[in-house]
């Protein structure tokens, strides 16, 4: 993504032109919720950075950019955060980077639903555009494409611009150009198109349209051919892989049993906490001192008791908390995931967890550092109490 | 003088790579420049003394550049330019200039002394002749104490500069494609100083380095650049110039690392900058000159005790770059915005390589480019076409001081590639995060690393360090805290969060918690940079795609330190706002740190082994080592980290006698004669004849039997004991305790002691009794919970102990060791910040009044927290000294002060501030003049001991010491480890002879140390630092936590605080 010209342009944009297309595509997100999305000259990884806060739409994000450099600079910006490993979220993220050209085939980028192509195809020499077409609506063939480009009707308004935006531009577009090929593009491959743009001309010059002019394609239904590659994660073999890094989620097995132990263990300590304290202050009432009752009697009850040296939690009561509730749809599944957890111990009717009574462990208080050991054998070296060192000092 | 000049060699085949201007060169034609900078040329020219004195002139002067950022300065500014090496605008003349201080270096390996080994010169000469250079005459020798005097005036404008290469690192770093995720408010100073010196190096080496060939900018303001390079005292430089003097017995300079083996510092790596692309025959000859460099060592190494293979937590790094290139860049026509000088550094990749370190006018890279490089660009904004003018400054050593930030840099890199996350300054590894479900937080292990250069050379520090982190949001443990207790909510939740350290959703920062606003919600606005204004709500969602649910929560405050953003664009100042939903705590939840079970289950894993410990360094190292990316990373800038942890000899101290009043033995090797100390008589014992002991009457059943245990074990201690007066308390209230005991000693004006036996751990109790006994009546106190002496089969050792410690308070002496040194004076300085930080902080002051060192004389004073704590030291030592001349009828000839917590960055305000009043603290008695060793006392660092036998690490025995290889290279330094480690790793403590002109030895001073660890009369054994030091800290614990004010000035002479 290109953000060269904001020099010149940041006076004209608030916020700075290149955050508007950012926001653009944000919004497209957020109303249709793609779910793997992959932004081709993705440079610094600005888009990606924003993107994979959308966790909500978006499983499965790339990036592919030609410049191995760029690419490098900012990849650790797309790591998971510390948060995403202490409250890990329910929905899956993968990001991969790749070092690759937008006119090469390669498998993986197939089977996308969004592409986007941020201020990239004025980088193209005009004659590899068609090449370009070819590979994103032809081949990789996205349910829906946004690409931009420089309106260069708008170029009069920018101050002090001669030639292009940027030097490496090989060619900027008026909106009838832009207009044109996009239409080809539809025509050739089957998807239809929407023009709209971001940064809007001041006062009177509105009719020169968007600073930065942008084409949403959709892809006409039913003429689905791309092989939806759903497989697990597949090894580039045109791109180069530079990055990968799958977000801890509770789509996987190790990290969704970990959460839900943790939370029940969690749970069914404070309610062991309260009956406990319960029990303290009414330990004259015989009736509530379950404890002489037989298991069998209590089983299946919703009361929190004891037996022997034990407090039995029953699954009922940790069922009320609502992130258990959150984590595991219904009873069934709760008492399903405990059972082979060796993290937790479920009576027989699987019914409750069984939890040590700690009140006995107490006596074990502090033993301030007194050494008890026995006596190691005395060193060899004796100190020679007859030195001086003032002699030594001189 | 001769003699020690090599002759000068026609040489010009030497110079195969000098464009033809170079010529002229060979004219020796010595510059007054290189005469003022050049330290062995001062040899020959009585001058440099001069020279430096005009370069202090010169810092009088105004110069401090009004820019404040190190940006190069457009030409007419350069006048001021001081502030970073500017490239003044003379290059035309000033090539063929710098030429002819080329030739000049022919001479006597101009700079050598200063440069230190870090440049070098092309020097023509075979080295034998060289070698003499450093035995220079006095000349240069007083030369540098000059500089050194100097050196010692410059340090308010060197504060001043401070931020500029600080930011400027920042910005380094950013160019180097790293965010420095640093928490606001902390962490970045560390950086910002390395920087500093770092960087006031640079310009001072660009100056320095006479020799090299371009070196333009040193004709016109020589002076300018001699100054800024001095005044940034930091490291390298200063140390060089120091070292030269230390053959003269001044203990002070860094060392050229003369352990390393020649690999790493060998300079042929600079001769091959020197000389270019076809170099041969100047490589041969310039090698031996880096030997003839390489200063004088501190003599810090002791040879006293057993030798003993120990390992520490160093690795030693091996550069195989061959050297850094350093160069200065200038934009014509100027180009002030960094971003935008970043920008267009980029665009010439091609020519620059990938590997950068910029920071907007310096560049660091480390391959070769030709020493001028003209590249051009277009500034966007107005089309101007921009000459970049990247000029060739400086051929750095891989293993200089420079290069250790970006070093740094790319070791953190490195850490994020093997998988680790940085949070605050360190990095973890959630994969192995250890969870515990039951307190709800998580435990991650992880290594807090740092490269660093010792004596021994360039080591990979690092040490396994453990992160707790909170599973709740700051919401909802508001939520449980409301529960708890609604009424008193908002005062529970600030003492529960302010102070704390929190982590935000939507990136990796940690904030301290400063305050609460309970006005605030997410519905309020706040302004963006761009000055528009949003609510949180709308922030959060439209930044981060977070839906905040909880619409009516306080906001949480953090208010980060002044100072300005990375680029220098603005100064941060005010207030951040966070929401507590979308913050998470971090560390021991305080009320977890009460809970004794519970730390017990978190410590079991953050307390490591030594054999866990090197366990994890090595997977580490493994997991670097085995990583393509990471290696590729290192190789960037030519690193390579060793696959093994640093294995050295370390020595263990001769074992001490200890001696009772008629008894002595040596000490057990495990440092611990718990047993013998209640066997034999105390040296001295204060009879008791009337003491009083107060206990509810729920306890009094315990208070019998403990009295009772006291009159059987006090026999064999050697103290007397006289039935005590007991009072009986109708309940265990506060007040009641006060009342009865201050009526008490109303009625019995002769109580010498009064104990106190309560029940559970109620410190606002003891803080009323320890007021009331040691504020408002004096009298010395002990105060026992009922807990400890309940169990019958331990009473006796509980009652034999807190015997041994009411002999102590009451005046009476434990035992001793032998210190061979006459009428010396030992002194322990602690200081206790306290927590909340709005209050003051308290130095405690502990002093030896005898030859025995069992008579000590304690002061407290308090600070305000931007008060100098040497004003409260000098009242103290004054008093200690008065004191001591009333017992023996003369002044201490020799005072040890032990100074605990003085960080490294502290150590030259010690030095050329504190010392120096301390001095002058002797001349209020009339000629008296003893001599001072000042020692200060490091118990928080990373270094890690370990002992090695049979293939397995452990911990060593106590005694352990290590004066070599990962010592620093500035001071006279040790490490000692004192005590006896029962479980986790050996941590020793570090010591830094600031001053001694004592001139105790390294011997002495390791032995007198680990001597003084023997003395704490709380422990029947060794403990980790100084007993001084221990009663100082204990001292100003009490007063600081309990008492609030200063303790009754009766009590001085007792050890009453124990």
């Amino acid at each position: 993504m290109c953000r060269n010209g904001s020099d010149r342009m940041a006076a004209l944009f608030s916020p700075p032109l290149y955050l508007q297309r950012y926001q653009f595509v944000i919004e497209y997100v957020k109303r249709f919720i793609p779910r793997k999305v992959i932004d081709l000259g993705c440079a610094d990884c600005g888009l990606l950075r924003k993107l994979k806060f959308h966790r909500n739409a978006i499983e499965v994000l790339a990036g592919v950019d030609i410049d191995c450099a760029a690419l490098r600079e900012r990849v650790n910006a797309l790591a998971p955060l510390t948060i995403d490993y202490l409250q890990p979220s329910p929905r899956p993220l993968t990001i991969e980077l790749y070092q690759g050209s937008v006119t090469e085939r390669e498998p993986c980028t197939q089977g996308f639903d969004l592409v986007t192509c941020m201020e990239l195809i004025e980088h193209l020499q005009l004659w590899e555009v068609e090449g370009f077409s070819n590979v994103v609506f032809g081949y990789m063939n996205p349910c829906a494409v946004i690409i931009s480009t420089p309106n260069v009707e708008f170029n009069p308004l920018l101050p002090g611009l001669r030639g292009f935006r940027n030097k490496d531009h090989k060619f900027e577009w008026t909106r009838a150009e832009f207009q044109t090929w996009a239409l080809g593009v539809c025509m050739e491959y089957g998807y239809s198109v929407e023009f709209t743009g971001v940064g809007v001309a001041p006062g009177q010059n509105r009719d020169v349209g968007f600073c930065t002019q942008i084409a949403v394609f959709q892809r006409d239904a039913g003429v689905s051919n791309g092989p939806v590659n759903n497989a697990v994660q597949m090894e580039p073999t045109v791109y180069r892989l530079l990055y990968r890094v799958v977000y801890p989620s509770l789509c996987d097995n190790n990290i969704f049993q970990r959460t839900l132990v943790c939370q029940v263990l969690y749970r069914a300590e404070s309610l062991k906490r309260e009956f406990e304290l319960g029990e303290q202050s009414m330990q004259s009432d015989l009736t509530a001192c379950a404890h002489s009752l037989p298991p069998d009697v209590v089983a299946g009850s919703t009361v929190v008791y004891r037996h022997r040296s034990h407090v039995f939690v029953p699954l009922q009561h940790v069922w009320t908390d609502p992130k258990v509730q959150a984590l595991c749809g219904n009873i069934h599944r709760l008492r399903q995931a405990l059972m082979d957890d060796s993290r937790v111990q479920l009576d027989t009717d699987r019914d409750a967890i069984i939890l040590p009574d700690e009140g006995e462990e107490e006596e074990d208080e502090e033993e301030t550092g007194e050494c008890e050991e026995g006596n190691l054998t005395p060193s060899p070296v004796i100190d020679n109490s007859e030195e001086d060192w003032e002699t030594e000092i001189g | 003088m001769d003699p020690n000049r090599p002759p000068v060699p026609p040489g010009a085949a030497r110079m195969p790579w000098l464009p033809p201007a170079a010529g002229r060169g060979f004219m020796i034609d010595p510059p007054p420049l290189g005469r003022a900078r050049g330290l062995a040329l001062a040899a020959a020219e009585p001058e440099t003394g001069r020279g430096r004195g005009r370069a202090s002139a010169a810092a009088s002067e105004p110069p401090v550049s009004p820019f404040g950022r190190g940006i190069s300065l457009p030409v007419p500014e350069a006048q001021v330019g001081i502030a970073r090496g500017m490239l003044p605008p003379v290059e035309e003349k000033g090539l063929g200039r710098a030429r002819g201080s080329l030739s000049t270096s022919l001479e006597p390996q101009v700079g050598m002394g200063r440069g230190a080994s870090l440049f070098m010169e092309p020097l023509a000469e075979p080295v034998p002749p060289v070698k003499s250079q450093m035995l220079q005459l006095p000349e240069a020798v007083s030369g540098l104490q000059e500089e050194r005097v100097e050196e010692k005036k410059t340090p308010e404008k060197f504060e001043v500069d401070i931020p500029d290469p600080g930011s400027s690192l920042v910005s380094m770093i950013r160019e180097l494609g790293i965010e420095p995720s640093k928490s606001w408010g902390r962490g970045a100073a560390p950086m910002g100083r390395g920087s500093v010196g770092g960087l006031a190096a640079a310009h001072q080496s660009l100056v320095s380095s006479v020799g090299f060939s371009s070196v333009g900018a040193e004709e016109p303001f020589p002076e300018g650049m001699t100054l800024r390079g001095t005044s940034f005292v930091g490291r390298g430089m200063v140390g060089a110039g120091r070292a030269p003097v230390s053959p003269v017995g001044f203990s002070r300079g860094p060392i050229a690392s003369p352990e390393l083996p020649p690999g790493p510092i060998t300079p042929p790596p600079v001769s091959v900058a020197l000389a270019g692309p076809p170099p041969v025959p100047v490589e041969t000859t310039v090698a031996p000159v880096k030997v003839e460099a390489a200063r004088e060592p501190l003599k810090k190494a002791g040879t006293k005790g057993n030798s003993i293979t120990i390992g520490s937590n160093y690795i030693p790094i091996r550069c195989k770059n061959e050297a850094v290139f350093q160069y200065h860049v200038t934009f014509t026509p100027n180009v002030e915005a960094l971003s935008m000088r970043f920008g267009m550094m980029k665009d010439h990749r091609s020519t620059t390589g990938e590997v950068v370190a910029f920071d907007g006018s310096i560049l660091y890279l480390p391959k070769r480019l030709d020493e001028v490089v003209h590249l051009k660009a277009e500034r966007k904004t107005d089309n101007q076409e921009i000459d970049i003018k990247i000029q060739m400054t400086k051929v750095l050593p891989p293993h200089c001081d420079l290069c250790i930030p970006f070093y740094n840099v790319v070791l953190r890199r490195v850490m994020k590639i093997v998988g680790l996350k940085l949070v605050g300054r360190d990095h973890y590894d959630p994969s192995n995060a250890i969870v515990l479900g039951k307190h709800r937080l998580q435990v991650w292990p992880g290594y807090s690393t740092c490269i660093k250069e010792t004596d021994g050379g360039l080591y990979l520090g690092v040490d396994v360090s453990h992160k707790v982190l909170r599973n709740d949001s700051v919401l909802n443990i508001m939520g449980v805290i409301y529960q708890q207790s609604p009424e008193h909510f908002q005062d529970e939740c600030t003492k529960e969060f302010v102070g704390a350290i929190v982590i935000t959703r939507y990136n990796n920062r940690t904030y301290r918690i400063d305050d609460i606003k309970w006005s605030k919600s997410p519905k309020d606005s706040f302004t963006l940079a761009d000055g528009s204004e949003t609510t949180f709500i709308d922030y959060y969602r439209k930044n981060y795609g977070i839906t905040v649910k909880e619409i009516d929560q306080p906001l949480l405050v953090h208010r980060p330190k002044e100072r300005s953003k990375p680029g220098g664009k603005q100064i941060i100042t005010g207030e951040i706002l966070l929401l507590p939903e979308l913050s998470f705590m971090t560390g021991i939840p305080e009320k977890m740190r009460k809970d004794f079970r519970a730390m017990k289950d978190l410590t079991v894993h953050i307390n490591v082994s030594a054999e866990q410990h090197t366990h994890s360094i090595k997977q580490l190292l493994q997991n670097i080592n085995s990583n393509p990316e990471a290696l590729n990373e290192l190789q960037r800038w030519g690193l390579e980290i060793s696959p093994e942890i640093l294995m050295t000899q370390g020595r263990t101290l001769p074992m001490e006698t200890i001696c009772l009043q008629s008894a002595s033995f040596v000490s057990s090797s495990s440092a611990d004669w718990s047993r013998e100390v209640v066997r034999d008589a105390s040296i001295s014992s204060i009879p008791l004849y009337c003491w009083a002991v107060f206990y509810p009457r729920r306890a009094a059943e315990q208070a019998e039997e403990l009295v009772t245990m006291f009159g059987k074990v006090a026999g064999p201690i050697g103290i007397k004991l006289e039935r005590p007066i007991r009072v009986e308390l109708r309940d265990d209230r506060t007040e009641t305790y006060v009342k009865s005991i201050q009526s008490q000693l109303t009625s019995e004006p002769n109580v010498q002691l009064v104990v106190c036996i309560i029940t559970g751990n109620r410190d606002d109790l003891y803080s009323a009794i320890k007021k009331l006994c040691c504020v408002q009546s004096p009298c010395p106190s002990q105060a026992i919970n009922v807990r400890t002496i309940s169990q019958p089969q331990k009473l006796r050792s509980i009652a034999q102990k807190i015997l041994l410690q009411m002999n102590c308070k009451l005046g009476g002496e434990l035992w001793t060791v032998s210190v061979p040194l006459k009428h010396l004076m030992v002194i322990g300085v602690d200081v206790h910040h306290d927590v909340s930080k709005k209050k003051r902080s308290v130095m405690g002051f502990v002093a030896s009044l005898n030859s025995l060192l069992t008579r000590w004389y304690s002061r407290v004073t308090f600070q305000m927290p931007n008060e100098e704590i040497i004003n409260g030291f000098r009242v103290c030592l004054l008093a200690a000294l008065q004191k001591y001349y009333e017992m023996n009828h003369s002044f201490p000839e020799k005072i040890v002060i032990y100074r605990d917590g003085v960080s490294d960055g502290q150590l030259k305000t010690v030095e050329q501030y504190e010392i120096p009043q301390i001095l002058k603290c002797f001349e209020t008695f009339p000629n008296y003049e003893p001599k001072l060793t000042f020692i200060v006392v490091q118990k928080r660092i990373s270094t890690t001991l370990y002992s090695y036998g049979g293939e397995r690490f452990g911990t060593p025995p106590p005694g352990t010491v290590l004066d070599h290889t990962v010592t620093n290279k500035d001071w006279v330094d040790f490490f000692l480890m004192a005590h006896s480690i029962r479980q986790g790793c050996g941590l020793p403590t570090h010591y830094i002879s600031v001053y001694n002109t004592a001139n105790l030895t390294p011997d002495h001073l390791q032995r007198l140390t680990f001597k003084m660890c023997h003395l704490y009369w709380n422990w029947p054994g060794t403990i980790r630092v100084p007993a001084p030091c221990k009663y100082a800290h204990k001292l100003a614990f009490l007063s600081g936590q309990y008492l609030h004010s200063e303790p009754a000035i009766q009590l001085a002479d007792k050890l009453y605080f124990l």
